[in-house]
């Protein structure tokens, strides 16, 4: 780690305690070897200039117990930033906040990336935060690399089931690649099939790419086991006759009477083979 | 983590986090009692036989008390128990710094019997100890020839009293330690690693500043005892006037021969450094609240 130059930020920041926030900042440079370290006054400058940095200015005095939680991982990101590290690893770094700090957070960080161009690795399980903060998307799945790219093409070109499942909600369809053309329960779906995939294959949906059709061209059916609305869209959960839930979202305020019938129709999704 | 708030920044969450006026369910005379029994087992127990010390030691006004410090063999008691516990806490001090370390910072093999190991002075009857050198070290015991043959004496000498010393106020420092630094964790160690630390540099400034406090506490605990162990010392000493007596065995020795004024005098001493030993505690405690707390605070 040392040698390799990584500057860390812990999930539960590892503060020095017994240490005053600008003495944390400076712990990189006044654990150098005498010959390399800079002048007191210089290393003063840099805490001074990284507190600015991360908009803490007036709290360099002050212990890490003093400070709140957001407050204490940006310290802890002033500290790594200290020692000026080839690559910064941010080891899940907003885990142990609060939404909504998590958010101010994450913009404040790319704020700071982008002014410093510090290459930086962010390690996550919130793929919110992974699309927001990333130039370049890894997306892991039980110890194997799924996919890299940028967050546009794991988002319209997820390269397995894996990496469309960990980007959001999806709705797991049985089908039938025909001719090019994917079909649901023998009707044919906008969705086409890649060359040569012929048979039986899954097809993954997400929640906004179904919408509420008369029998003759649904491709889906169940019954409605409950509505409720969340962040102003109506999200409406349906049983099917394969005995399985699922869950839709609608942006009309009616609600749906639990019980009722319901068709689905599938203007859109993602083909795999089985 | 729970956030901390220091109460200095915010006055008026300290005043509504103060408990209600009244949480007591208890009636006056329950408490009372309660009250009266804790003082009076205070009192009988502490209280009483420290006093008793002093008035016994000044019986016979301060002439006879200073009289009793003005002999040759006082002398030596003296300077022979600041010589050992000189040799006996420092050496303690570095081997349980380093084993609390070890133990609390590191997985290895036999870290379970190096527990237990660390404990066994605690275990053992301090008399037993002492036999314990008596039999390696001794004139007829297992390493006693080649002392003999090398001119080296250990029982009933300087070296045999530090080593019972030694041997009996072990686990003191390691034992107040481990549970602080396994508490503790090694997080801090870790970061300091990848900011370029060495593991000499973080031990130094992470490890060491975050165990003060407890490492302080011990090295007085470890310091009283060293000065007043009796019963190993007592066994490895051989009562040896001026040369091989420590304070509370020279105490003994003045007490059996009915000499209570030179005998409590001498033990005043010792129970003077008993309560030297509180009030440093106490007033750093007490200068250091700030840096206390802000430990205290870190959960």
């Amino acid at each position: 780690m040392q040698e390799r130059a990584v500057g860390f930020v812990f999930q539960h920041y590892a503060l020095f305690k017994h240490l005053t926030v600008a003495d944390n900042i400076a712990y990189g440079l006044n654990a150098r070897k005498r010959s390399d370290r800079p002048a007191k006054a210089e290393i003063k400058k840099r805490v001074g200039d990284l507190l600015d940095l991360i908009k803490l200015s007036t709290f360099g005095d002050r212990y890490p117990s003093q400070l709140s939680g957001g407050q204490r991982q940006r310290i802890a990101l002033a500290r790594a930033l200290a020692v000026e590290p080839r690559v910064l690893l941010l080891d899940e770094p907003f885990g142990a906040l609060d939404a909504q700090v998590r958010k101010d957070l994450r913009r404040w960080l790319r704020e700071i990336h982008d002014r410093t161009g510090q290459t930086t690795i962010f390690v996550t399980h919130d793929q919110d935060e992974a699309l927001e903060l990333s130039d370049r998307v890894a997306v892991l799945g039980n110890g194997r690399l799924e996919q890299v790219g940028t967050p546009d093409e794991v988002q319209e070109h997820p390269a397995s089931p894996t990496v469309l499942k960990f980007l959001g909600d999806t709705i797991e369809v049985e089908a039938i690649a025909q001719g090019g053309h994917v079909l649901v329960n023998g009707r044919e779906t906008p969705v086409s099939a890649p060359d040569g995939l012929v048979g039986p294959v899954k097809l993954y949906v997400r929640p906004w790419q179904l919408q509420f059709a008369d029998a003759h061209e649904a491709h889906l059916e169940g019954f409605v086991r409950s509505s409720y609305r969340a962040q102003g869209r109506q999200r409406i959960e349906i049983d099917r006759p394969n005995g399985k839930l699922l869950v839709v979202e609608a942006s009309d305020n009616a609600r749906l009477a639990a019980g009722r019938p319901v068709g689905l129709k599938i203007n859109n999704g993602y083909v795999f083979s089985n | 983590m729970s956030e901390a708030i220091a109460p200095a920044d915010f006055p008026a969450a300290e005043a509504s986090l103060r408990p209600p006026a009244s949480v007591v369910t208890e009636t006056g005379w329950v408490r009372w009692t309660l009250i009266a029994v804790a003082v009076a087992f205070l009192a009988l127990f502490l209280v009483l036989p420290l006093v008793t010390v002093f008035a016994q030691a000044f019986a016979k006004g301060i002439g006879a008390y200073l009289a009793a410090f003005s002999e040759p063999d006082a002398h030596a008691a003296i300077k022979l128990t600041l010589i050992t516990a000189a040799i006996a806490v420092p050496f303690n001090l570095v081997f349980g710094v380093t084993a609390a370390w070890a133990i609390a910072k590191f997985q290895f093999w036999g870290r379970d019997l190096l527990v237990t190991l660390i404990d066994l002075p605690f275990s053992v009857s301090p008399v037993v100890s002492g036999l314990i050198y008596v039999l390696v070290f001794g004139s007829q015991g297992l390493l006693g020839p080649w002392l003999i043959e090398h001119d080296i004496q250990i029982i009933f000498a300087v070296p045999g009293i530090v080593l019972a010393t030694i041997f009996v106020t072990f686990p003191f420092v390691a034992r107040q330690l481990i549970p602080l630094m396994q508490e503790q964790g090694t997080v801090e160690e870790e970061a300091a690693l990848t900011l370029g630390a060495t593991g000499w540099h973080a031990f130094r400034t992470v490890t060491l500043p975050n165990i003060r406090w407890g490492l302080l506490y011990a090295v007085l605990l470890c310091n009283a005892r060293a000065m007043g162990e009796f019963g190993a010392v007592s066994v490895v000493s051989g009562h040896i006037r001026g040369l091989t007596n420590t304070l509370p065995l020279h105490v003994e020795i003045l007490y059996n021969e009915y000499n209570f004024v030179a005998s409590f005098a001498v033990a005043s001493l010792l129970a003077g450094l008993a309560l030297v030993t509180l009030v440093i505690k106490s007033v750093l405690e007490w200068r250091y609240a700030d840096d206390i707390a802000a430990g205290a605070r870190r959960h």
